[in-house]
């Protein structure tokens, strides 16, 4: 069930909108997962991210998340250990994003 | 019978290309100092090798892949787009720096020291043969650069598919995207619009009707803007204007009148 | 008994290997993933090691789908097998696209090789067989 799997809650005062992803990020959904984050961004000059109970993320979606940091300012939320970091640590996405883990 | 070892070297028509999809991105990047494309062919053992380039591009590239690390070698080996705002401080290759880029290649010294950042985005154009095409810029590097960098991967790998594939009428039609890619960006984005898919299937759609009507791509792409909009459509910069003819322009009203008609995909 | 870790030793405790062979779509990765995660703990291989093979494999892949598609070739199948040997795992991922040519080799098959990232793993060696060539990754912990 895809629907679920991609949360976007609206701005609220100071806070950005902030998409929320749950599960598996592959080839198969990263379009949609494109598209919530092309959603929230478009409002807004800043969005969060937080990918803490994502269970599988490749390069599909780093690319996802690269395209939406060229027009937006991207915050991420995601665990402290594990492979997304490890990948967000080679892409150098953690360099033009905001980094914060949890755990 | 296909050739036994396709070698991209040996391709002029595809080296050509290759160039001009190298020229065009220093076109929308003016701070690149440096442009290559690297590939990888582990069918054949080989170890990889910059296929084209343009300024610094060659140096610094076969640098990294020398041992030295950086975005080319990491793009390779994760198959992820790799950047670096500051290519000489990063941390993540501590052997990658100024003085190192003036020792190996000293001509280039002038150039070293306006270097900053560097983008890297990887491609599979075979099994198992993978491109990266790589940056280096005379400014910091920024998602903007990788995202970019992304859109010309795919025309590269698409060059490097369909030579190999000895598809002659696909390497024309890339030639197309890169002459009037502004009409057929329009036509792009309108498919995209109505049958809400993303651009790499609004691109196969567009190719599949021009051969399923026996149209040029770039003629059924104005003709399909002009149909929509019931504007001129954007015009290629260079040579004469294409005026699509009665024929195209049948083929346009009835792919959007089908196109329009169709449910929308799941 | 030597440890070796995040994998087991022994020849009857080594799980019987895993081969999946699905259409190169995207719909396959998730399936491919869901045979490996229930596949890698009865190899003994820890969570954290399991989510960098999963990644390696799910990497090599995705190639594999996109690489069909974009090569607009029909009928692409891919191919992940997993095995335990006696010093760690030994994985494949394969597709069998129309567009490259088979090469006429006494082998028989050509080797595909493998596209698994290297950089998630700290020795990777290749062995070319009969059947192609096979990729033993080493992950030490």
């Amino acid at each position: 069930m895809t629907n679920s799997q991609f949360q976007m809650s609206a701005a609220e005062a100071e806070q950005p909108p902030v998409v929320t992803a749950s599960g598996d990020i592959d080839l198969a959904n990263v379009n949609e997962f494109s598209d919530v984050l092309n959603r929230a961004a478009a409002d807004s000059d800043a969005i969060t991210v937080d990918l803490s109970e994502v269970t599988y993320c490749d390069s599909a979606a780093v690319r996802a998340l690269f395209a939406v940091a060229a027009t937006t300012k991207l915050g991420l939320i995601v665990p402290a250990t594990g492979t997304i970091i490890t990948l967000l640590n080679i892409s150098g996405l953690d360099r033009v994003a905001t980094v914060v883990t949890r755990d | 019978m296909a050739p036994p070892h396709f070698q991209p070297h040996q391709h002029p028509q595809l080296m050509a290309l290759l160039h001009r999809i190298l020229e065009r991105i220093q076109f929308d990047h003016l701070d690149a100092v440096g442009l290559a494309i690297t590939v990888h062919d582990k069918r054949h053992d080989e170890v990889p090798s910059v296929l084209a380039a343009i300024g610094v591009g060659a140096d610094v590239a076969e640098a990294q892949l020398a041992g030295i690390g950086g975005p080319v070698p990491d793009a390779l080996a994760y198959q992820v787009p790799v950047l670096s705002p500051d290519l000489w401080t990063d941390d993540r290759w501590p052997e990658l720096t100024l003085a190192t880029m003036n020792d190996r290649a000293p001509q280039h010294e002038s150039i070293w020291e306006q270097v900053h950042g560097a983008a890297a985005v990887p491609g599979v154009w075979a099994d198992d043969a993978t491109v990266v095409v790589c940056c280096t810029l005379s400014q910091p590097a920024s998602a903007a650069t990788v995202a970019s960098l992304i859109n010309y991967e795919q025309l590269v790998s698409a060059a490097l598919i369909t030579t190999a594939a000895e598809n002659a009428s696909a390497i024309a039609d890339i030639i197309t995207v890169l002459q009037s890619r502004g009409a057929i960006e329009q036509a792009k984005g309108a498919l995209m619009g109505l049958v809400r898919c993303d651009a790499e299937h609004a691109w196969r759609m567009l190719r599949r009707a021009s051969q399923e009507f026996n149209v040029k791509l770039r003629e059924l792409a104005v003709a399909l803007v002009e149909h929509i909009s019931g504007a001129p459509a954007e015009q290629p910069d260079t040579g004469t204007p294409i005026t699509p003819d009665k024929r195209t322009r049948e083929a346009a009203r009835l792919m959007w009148a089908a196109l329009s008609e169709a449910p929308l995909p799941q | 008994m030597t440890k070796t870790p995040g994998v087991s030793g022994t020849d009857a405790r080594k799980p019987a290997p895993l081969r999946i062979r699905l259409p190169a779509i995207p719909a396959s990765l998730a399936v491919i993933r869901a045979h490996l995660r229930r596949w890698l703990p009865t190899a003994a291989v820890n969570s954290s090691t399991a989510a960098e093979v999963v990644l390696a494999v799910g990497e090599a892949a995705s190639n594999a789908v996109e690489h069909a598609v974009r090569g607009a070739a029909r009928n692409v199948v891919v191919e992940v097998t997993a095995r335990a040997t006696d010093s760690g795992l030994a994985l494949t991922v394969k597709d069998n696209g129309h567009w490259h040519s088979p090469l006429p080799s006494p082998q028989g098959q050509r080797g595909h090789g493998s596209r698994l990232m290297r950089a998630l793993v700290d020795t990777v060696t290749i062995t070319p067989t009969p059947q192609g060539t096979t990729v033993e990754m080493r992950k030490e912990l």
